[in-house]
């Protein structure tokens, strides 16, 4: 975890150079002072981009006309409300009246201005991310209740303001952030000299964390993919093999209620498209059994592969990762014994590994905690729900291609594959597929979404998001494209695809299909070799039959004499 | 020898004016300092709090309009050396 930064580290960070990438522009809408709100939010998010950003701001105690004008803007935007925005007198800059009499005509007031602001973003047509940040600080007292008591006007305003964000986060493109993450405690929140002198009414630490977690929640760390979790005291309370399959508990009268926890859990991650892995050491037959136990509460087929002998867990692991596909930093591992997490972490050092604290369920709850920030997706696509069937879909598709000629495999797998031209709105898929492929990517190049709407509204650009299937099943969309055409030639600037689709020669049937279209006889990759992209590498140095360095050109006449036999349906679609 | 309140001062001056030489922030003004407006004085003010573990009053913050009010200002009321 980077430490939270003091006002001097983020004017410091601010003025270090970092790279050549172009700064990249963010709108803070305030009604407050926007500074030195501003200053932390550009640092953290410079931390978060490795970039240069710059950070622009509207008029001071405008925040919905700040809000309006950025909503029509192009660029990224965080919202930070607070009650002051929604009526002066809830703030304590402004001397209207306070008092139970003005009660009803305040409420009356932040109603109608949520509703303004919903409108504003329920109106704006294909604007960027917009992040509305929920009040941080109390409502000023306008009614003098007691403190350990809940009046009725702030449940009121609680009640106006939850009806609002449950409303605006509907909206597309719309995220609300999450306040419960804010660690600093509600009095501490408030600099009421600096509110009434300056018109900011942060203190200076409550500042930078709420900076903090803007910028978090505006460039979330990358979600984790997989979930390894061990069984005997992780997923249920016992040992196996030493008690017998129906001894092993995870409920309240056993007093493994903490286990059952973590079952739902996990079963709950694994409804959300994570994959989840079992490595344990035990017999298989037991685990079979155990896992198929009526009142298990972790479903037998959420679980992908299952490793369940005596061998090293760390080889279990090894053996996970590669039929998923996947790095260990995209991965956890939860064991109750602290060796095996040690020696997993020397194995798998960017692998997250957590003791699961069998006989603590205070540190079960924790646990989940972690776990959350590590999986937890606002919503899922499609393909997250396929994930596992089509994994085990491949896994069937690698088993078969040992057992057969290739060539038969993929003549006879009924391979489907339908390229749709990208619109506006864009599908969300395109932008994760792009932001989380490292291994078969051409460039390893990242987009805000933003730049992403801002690159499919570019003159002459076209972007495709592709999906497949076969008779092992349906892989989902698992491919993005996205070029300029110029004359006779396209230049992709974006093509990934996801890993769970190799050895089926898509790459090769795109080729093609972007060779056929009208009036273009050459291809322009703007290759970047990155630490990951071999396989991107590999398929250049197949197809132009040399070394790939950077920027290659692959005309129609040398792809004709490299491409290989393709079986695949292709159709196009919108 | 230096005195370590002018050059924690000097620090912060330069981290919030990157661009002008310790001469420049050494005699510092509004005037001399063209990004020291409202806006920045108010973040210069955070800035020298954070630094000096100290709070200064509003009707104080008002006069410090100089490098050099800043740091006589500092010498009788910051604890930190």
């Amino acid at each position: 975890m980077k430490s939270r930064l003091k006002l001097g580290d983020a004017l410091l960070l601010l003025g270090q150079e970092n790279g050549e990438r172009p700064v990249y522009a963010v709108t803070l809408a305030v009604g407050c002072t926007a500074a030195p709100l501003t200053h932390f939010l550009a640092a953290y998010l410079q931390r978060a981009l490795s970039r240069k950003v710059a950070v622009s701001t509207g008029i001071y105690g405008d925040f919905s006309g700040n809000l309006e004008r950025a909503a029509h803007g192009d660029q990224e935007t965080a919202a930070v409300l607070e009650w002051a925005d929604l009526d002066p007198r809830l703030g304590i800059r402004n001397l209207g009246a306070w008092g139970r009499s003005a009660g009803d005509d305040i409420l009356r007031v932040v109603g109608s201005r949520l509703d303004l602001i919903a409108s504003v973003l329920e109106g704006r047509p294909h604007g960027s991310g917009i992040l509305l940040v929920p009040p941080s600080l109390p409502p000023a007292p306008v009614v003098p209740v007691a403190g350990y008591q809940r009046g009725v006007l702030e449940l009121n305003l609680d009640a106006l303001l939850a009806a609002f964000l449950a409303r605006i986060a509907a909206v597309p493109r719309v995220r609300i952030a999450g306040m419960s993450q804010l660690d600093i405690a509600l009095p501490e929140r408030v600099d009421a000299k600096a509110w009434l002198q300056a018109g900011f009414p942060y203190r200076i630490q409550f500042a930078s964390a709420l900076a903090e977690l803007i910028a978090t929640a505006m460039c979330p760390p990358a979600r984790h993919k997989g979930l390894i979790t061990d069984l005997d005291n992780t997923l249920w309370a016992g040992i196996l093999g030493e008690t017998g399959t129906d001894n092993v508990h995870w409920d309240l009268d056993h007093k493994a209620g903490h286990h059952g926890l973590y079952q739902r859990f996990v079963q709950a991650l694994a409804e959300d498209g994570i994959l989840i892995g079992v490595a344990t050491k035990n017999d298989p037959a037991p685990v079979e059994l155990a896992l198929h136990r009526p009142d298990i509460l972790l479903r037998p087929d959420s679980l992908f592969p299952i490793e369940a002998h005596w061998q090293p867990k760390t080889e279990s692991a090894a053996r996970i990762l590669s039929r998923w596909n996947i790095g260990p930093e995209a991965v956890a591992f939860v064991d109750d014994t602290p060796l095996e997490l040690e020696l997993m972490k020397a194995a798998f050092p960017a692998m997250d590994c957590f003791l699961f604290p069998a006989n603590d369920p205070e540190g079960v709850w924790t646990l989940l905690a972690k776990l959350r920030d590590l999986f937890g997706k606002l919503a899922i696509h499609e393909e997250d729900t396929l994930r596992t069937n089509s994994l085990r879909s491949s896994a069937q598709f690698s088993t078969a291609f040992q057992g057969a000629a290739q060539e038969d495999i993929l003549k006879n797998c009924g391979a489907t594959l339908t390229i749709c031209r990208i619109g506006m709105p864009p599908d969300p898929r395109a932008l994760e597929l792009i932001n989380k492929t490292n291994q078969f990517n051409l460039n390893g190049i990242r987009y805000r979404e933003a730049e992403w709407l801002k690159y499919l509204q570019a003159e002459n650009a076209s972007a495709w998001i592709v999906s497949y299937t076969d008779k092992f099943g349906a892989l989902g969309k698992i491919a993005v494209l996205a070029g300029r055409q110029r004359q006779n030639r396209i230049e992709i600037d974006i093509w990934v695809m996801s890993c769970r689709a190799f050895s089926r020669r898509i790459e090769h049937a795109l080729t093609e299909f972007l060779l056929t279209v009208p009036g273009v006889d050459e291809l322009a990759l703007r290759y970047v070799r990155t630490d990951r992209n071999t396989p991107m590498r590999e398929f250049l140095e197949q197809v132009t039959g040399h070394a790939a360095d950077s920027d290659c050109i692959l005309p129609r006449s040398l792809y004709d004499h490299h491409k290989p036999l393709l079986y695949m349906t292709m159709s196009t679609g919108h | 020898m230096t005195d370590p309140i002018e050059t924690r001062l000097l620090q912060a001056f330069h981290t919030l004016f990157p661009s002008y030489t310790w001469d420049a922030l050494r005699t510092g003004t509004p005037d001399s300092l063209a990004e020291w407006d409202s806006t920045n004085h108010f973040v210069l003010l955070e800035l020298i709090e954070e630094t000096f573990e100290i709070r200064i009053p509003e009707r104080d913050g008002g006069e410090l309009l100089s490098f050099a009010a800043f740091a006589a200002y500092l010498t009788t009321h910051s604890t930190i050396r």
